[in-house]
């Protein structure tokens, strides 16, 4: 056993992924006093930035300005790195864990993402997996056509800065040629319905085609999902639900969807948007705990001592929550990075922090707090003097477990400080749009 | 080209310069200590409060309806308080002085 700990000059701490969560707690660790090397390794090439715009505003600026401007969304600039003694190992990728030498095994991968062959050996104190998650790609054949599903130059997905380039290089292109462009999106979750939201404001008629009953089924309720849904049809994005696709076809240089019930779509460009697989197979390759994600406790501990779990990727134990739960979202990475920092540097900590999420389509701002799983009541609130506003309040019996707010800043801070603070709301003022949202609704 | 200037909790006092952009991005730019800017400056999340100098509130004015229903969220909320992801870049704030919240 190492004799090593964060304050060993000699220390390494090798993260895997350049992450919101892996560049957190890189920098993280510096702020609780980390005197070892930090290695962050990511087989992007672009300094580690932030994914949220990319589906939103780095998505429209690059087809409005014609260029995507890559440095506004860095999570850092490149001199920090310097600055803080974090070294960058940037179009590399992990290969492999040694779990009882506590070493990586790291090599470059090529432009055809293909690893080369020299391998270099890293030995770790600490080993941080934030490895987060990828597009996931249902397999749906693609018929009459000389590229796969994944290499089509007409077909999309979007989780990194290079989806972003190729959907930029696509639609240029058939802007340049057509009068109309036409898309169709596959799966009317976040990804898929901001997209739509990215799209439509470029000129792009298009289509959301979601398999289950209603838009974001897995992540909200049925009211909340009306409420999408109107929002996209009164922007004029068609959406279609209870409609699972089948098979692409390409013809004449134009892709048809068709879908099981007999819908077929023809469009110039496909995205696909039907959620995420978490990154885990080196994890559990190595042995290390996994079921849904990567297993940890509330210290971000995985069942191997000095490795740790972050982000997108784990299954954590919450403070809050009875069951190990898996958040996509950027406030969940930023407070696990905190909370492993602390637990490597050997500081008091837990992940206790209450989750909240965001999303912005066309001019309206969706804020979500807590999570509703487990409710049993739900109450919904429009207010008179706010346009196109909405809350949408869920229970457990008396006991306030999340808000969805849209265009409602005022509801979700409200129920932040109710929920943090376990106060009591009651239900029967909150359900009269007449008693202003504040201190008047506790009970 | 507008000169901030930025005071930090642990008592640095840094002067950066921008032509454009939000205040929010010259500080997470230039790794100023307190200001996270989470949301990516979309006023979602709180991380990038500061306490504008109160003899030039008037520079950037009080913050938008949105932007103080988020702050209500700050433990030291003041009427000096402003997100500065929504505090834009130009030369008219020129000198400004703010102070990193946390």
């Amino acid at each position: 056993m190492s004799t090593k700990n964060a304050y060993s000059q000699d220390a390494i701490c090798v993260i895997i992924g350049g992450s919101h969560a892996g560049i957190s707690a890189a920098f993280a660790l510096r702020t609780e006093g980390y005197l070892g090397k930090i290695i962050v390794i990511d087989k992007d090439l672009h300094l580690p930035y932030q994914r949220p715009p990319l589906s939103k505003k780095t998505l429209v600026q690059a087809i409005e300005k014609g260029e995507i401007d890559s440095q506004q969304i860095y999570l850092k600039p490149e001199a920090s790195y310097a600055k803080k003694n974090i070294d960058l190992y940037l179009g590399k990728i992990v290969t492999s864990i040694d779990i009882n030498h506590s070493r990586v095994s790291v090599c470059a991968i090529s432009q055809q993402n293909e690893p080369n062959n020299e391998h270099e050996i890293i030995d770790y104190t600490h080993l941080i997996l934030a490895t987060g998650a990828s597009a996931f790609v249902p397999p749906i054949k693609l018929l009459n056509s000389n590229y796969g599903i994944e290499s089509h130059p007409k077909i999309h997905t979007i989780r990194n800065f290079q989806d972003i380039v190729e959907i930029h290089s696509s639609l240029s292109q058939l802007f340049e040629g057509n009068e109309k462009v036409s898309a169709a999106i596959i799966g009317g979750g976040y990804i898929g319905l901001e997209t739509a939201a990215s799209f439509k404001q470029l000129g792009v008629q298009t289509t959301v085609i979601e398999r289950e009953a209603r838009l974001l089924a897995r992540v909200t309720s049925a009211q909340m999902s009306t409420f999408v849904r109107n929002m996209h049809q009164q922007n004029g994005v068609k959406i279609v639900e209870n409609t699972e696709v089948t098979h692409l076809e390409e013809q004449n240089k134009r892709l048809l969807v068709n879908c099981a019930n007999g819908a077929v779509f023809e469009v110039d460009i496909v995205i696909i948007g039907v959620g995420v697989q978490v990154n885990m197979e080196l994890a559990r390759a190595a042995g290390i705990y996994t079921e849904n994600g990567i297993v940890v406790n509330q210290h971000n501990q995985t069942n191997i001592d000095n490795i740790y779990a972050i982000g997108d990727c784990s299954l954590h134990q919450h403070a809050r929550y009875p069951n190990k739960i898996r958040l996509e979202s950027v406030q969940s990475a930023v407070d696990q990075a905190k909370v492993c920092a602390k637990e490597i540097c050997s500081k008091p900590n837990e992940n206790a922090a209450l989750p909240w999420f965001w999303s912005d389509q066309y001019e309206n701002k969706l804020q979500m707090v807590g999570l509703s799983n487990g409710y049993n009541d739900i109450i919904f609130r429009e207010e008179a003097e706010l346009a196109n506003s909405l809350s949408i309040w869920y229970f457990q019996d008396n006991e306030l477990l999340s808000v969805d707010a849209v265009n409602n800043a005022k509801a979700y801070v409200f129920a932040t400080k109710v929920i943090k603070n376990a106060l009591q709301i009651d239900k029967q003022k909150l359900i009269d749009p007449d008693i202003a949202i504040g201190p008047l609704l506790l009970g | 080209m507008a000169k901030i200037i930025f005071n930090t909790t642990d008592e640095q006092s840094l002067t950066l310069e921008a032509e454009s952009g939000s205040l929010m991005q010259l500080a997470v730019d230039n790794g100023v200590a307190g200001i996270d800017g989470d949301c990516g400056g979309v006023c979602s999340c709180a991380t990038c409060h500061v306490f504008v100098n109160e003899e030039q509130m008037a520079l950037v004015g009080e913050a938008g309806e949105i932007e103080a229903d988020m702050l209500e969220l700050a433990d030291n909320l003041a009427p000096n308080s402003r997100l500065c992801c929504q505090i834009a870049v130009s030369d008219e704030i020129d000198g400004l002085i703010v102070t990193v919240a946390q």
